[in-house]
């Protein structure tokens, strides 16, 4: 039987792979499209910061696409169907990304595999069998975090406008609230971690003083990467090389929140093959090296596959500066972080999209193509229903060799 | 390769207007010598300079013509669509004013009065001025857009219209007055004369006139939200 976990886990690295190569792309493009940081850095950032945020954070959504999607309990007896099922899944949305991918529609990986995951468990056992309350929540999530990471993005590229851009010294306004900027970053990453981890759980007041010990640790860091920086030309240009300098960290936290949130794509199904080895019935295991395997995966895939996507993004994307960069990461990564802890699996190039346009609507971007939403509306009404329903059929064939 | 977050990013129309600018500066630089032409009675040279002249005209409308086809209505600006869509007919203007002129400077052999020769020379400069104060805040736009529309900057930007406002009226005044020496040669200057020279000054006038329009609509691109 040891042999589910092996090909379960196999088949959560590869789609792993898949992931890493189209999706970290986006969330590192506002940094290399700014050209903070090069292709090379930008992929060098994207694997390490992705193979942490799994490790660390992972868990949370990992848990939600094993568990909370499909009642587990109720395959107790069956848990050949089960296992079977969770492969039809990871298979299906590999295989929808692959053709998606391939006819160059902007689906997303996390609609793919709760898509999948979905159509397993109504082909499987009907209506029944699914948490519709639980589904509904993702359904919500995956409007919700698009519009909460351009609000944020609004706020805080108008607090950079504010304080530096409109200031009468921009430049050494940026050298004052940089640091305080970044110091946010390693607060939210800290917090996040160490508060209500699957692995580790600090209580409340003890995770907030050692966040803000973080805090203050990022704060003096950037503060003395800033200090000494002299620019020269132009009074905005040098305060958006300033910001190319913070752009670095932004990457990081992107790609952290990205792990965090994605690994579960890859690992979730294998996860829950797992427990249900482990005879799980409410109880759910994520083993560490599961995780690890997940964000191997993420961080290989971006390192061989992803570069490509990269550099492309990276030379095609020629308009956005490093404050505009700065703003828009920093609000995707935390909105993205505030659902990953959430346990809510969401799509983190929507969230990118959404914050862009949040700067947009803060006059930040000179111009924006406002047709992806459309897109992006098409490819949900699109990717759920159709990897549920490949998924489904996948299982009922499998089933068929199974009872043979 | 498709990747979806390219979609998202357009390529800000700024880049091309500026290009769009710089044949148009290119074509408002042969005026001057076309009048210096027509004073020295040089009609061969005047002919060749308008050529010049359509050529160029003709590759800033292809150019506008690119900025047009490229704002889908999806397109999403830091300020309205429309007034940036008036920005380019009128910066459009340029070209095709000083077209027009050259054409009307080779209908027929005219004499550059002596009578007017001064003031010409003053109002032509006037309207050259305006219209090089309004390509200088066109290109402040970058600045605008660096800051994103910074108080400081909207209001340095703010103060470069008031002053092409001004130079507009100074250039209409002007045009009154070289009006006025024209009408006073009525017996020196045969009726054809006096019809082209009209024409010459009006199309030098609202050229001045479209100027001022870039500044209209560059207020109304800066405005609040």
């Amino acid at each position: 039987m040891f042999i589910w976990i092996i090909l379960s886990s196999l088949a959560a690295v590869y789609m792993a792979f898949v992931l890493g190569g189209n999706d970290a792309a986006n969330a590192v493009a506002t940094s290399v499209g700014s050209k903070a940081i090069d292709y090379k850095k930008g992929v060098i950032i994207a694997a390490i910061s992705n193979l942490i945020g799994a490790l660390l954070v992972g868990g949370h959504v990992t848990q939600t696409i094993g568990k909370d999607i499909v009642k587990i309990e109720y395959f107790v007896q069956y848990r050949n169907l089960f296992i079977l099922g969770m492969f039809s899944s990871l298979f299906s949305a590999g295989l929808w990304v692959q053709i998606a991918t391939h006819l160059g529609m902007p689906i997303s990986t996390t609609h793919s595999i709760v898509g999948a995951v979905i159509g397993f468990g109504l082909f499987a056992g009907g209506i029944g069998y699914v948490y519709w309350l639980k589904i509904l929540k993702i359904f919500l999530s995956w409007v919700i975090s698009p519009i909460l990471g351009a609000i944020v993005a609004f706020f805080i590229f108008n607090f950079v406008r504010l304080l530096i851009l409109d200031a009468k010294d921009p430049f050494l306004n940026a050298k004052k609230y940089g640091p305080i900027l970044s110091s946010f970053v390693f607060i939210i990453i800290t917090f996040s971690t160490i508060y209500k981890g699957l692995k580790l759980n600090v209580p409340f007041f003890q995770s907030v003083i050692i966040s803000i010990s973080f805090a203050f640790f990022g704060y003096i860091i950037t503060w003395s990467f800033l200090k000494e920086r002299e620019e020269k030309n132009g009074v905005y240009s040098k305060v958006e090389k300033l910001f190319g300098v913070l752009q670095l960290l932004t990457a990081t936290y992107m790609g952290f929140a990205h792990g965090a949130n994605d690994v579960a794509n890859a690992i979730g199904p294998a996860a829950a093959i797992y427990s249900v080895m482990k005879g799980a019935g409410k109880e759910f295991f994520i083993p560490i090296w599961l995780l690890f395997f997940g964000g191997f995966g993420l961080a290989v895939g971006t390192a061989l596959f992803g570069y490509k996507v990269i550099k492309t993004v990276g030379e095609e994307v020629t308009d956005i500066t490093p404050t505009r960069g700065f703003s828009a990461e920093f609000a995707a990564a935390t909105t993205v972080l505030i659902f990953s802890k959430l346990g809510l699996p969401i799509s983190t190039t929507h969230t990118v999209v959404g914050a862009v346009i949040g700067v947009g609507i803060a006059r930040g971007m000179a111009s924006l193509n406002l047709g992806v939403i459309r897109n992006i509306i098409l490819s949900w009404m699109f990717t759920v229903p159709v990897s549920a329903i490949l998924s489904g059929i996948i299982f009922s064939i499998l089933k068929i060799f199974l009872t043979l | 390769m498709k990747i979806p977050i390219l979609k998202l990013f357009k390529k800000s129309p700024f880049k091309p207007l500026r290009f769009h600018m710089e044949k148009s500066l290119e074509t408002l630089s042969f005026l001057k010598p076309l009048f210096d032409y027509l004073s020295e009675g040089d009609y061969e040279k005047i002919e060749e300079t308008a050529e010049k002249i359509y050529k160029l005209e003709h590759e800033c409308d292809k150019i506008k013509d690119e900025i047009r086809d490229h704002l889908p209505k999806t397109l999403f600006l830091p300020f309205a669509r429309t007034d940036f869509l008036s920005l380019i007919h009128e910066q459009d203007e340029i070209p095709d004013k000083v077209e027009d002129i050259a054409v009307l400077l080779t209908l027929k052999r005219i004499r550059m009065p002596e009578e007017i020769k001064e003031e010409f020379y003053i109002f032509l400069e006037r309207v050259l001025e305006t219209v090089k104060q309004a390509v200088e805040i066109v290109k402040e736009m970058d600045l605008i857009l660096e800051s994103s529309f910074s108080k400081k900057e909207v209001e340095k930007v703010h103060s470069l219209i008031d002053l092409l406002e001004e130079m507009e009226w100074k250039a209409d005044k002007k045009a009154c007055k070289v009006t006025k020496i024209i009408l006073s040669l009525e017996n020196k200057l045969s009726f054809v004369e006096m019809l082209l020279w009209m024409n010459i000054i009006k199309e030098l006038s609202t050229l001045a006139d479209h100027a001022e329009s870039m500044g209209k609509s560059i207020r109304l691109m800066i405005a609040k939200v």
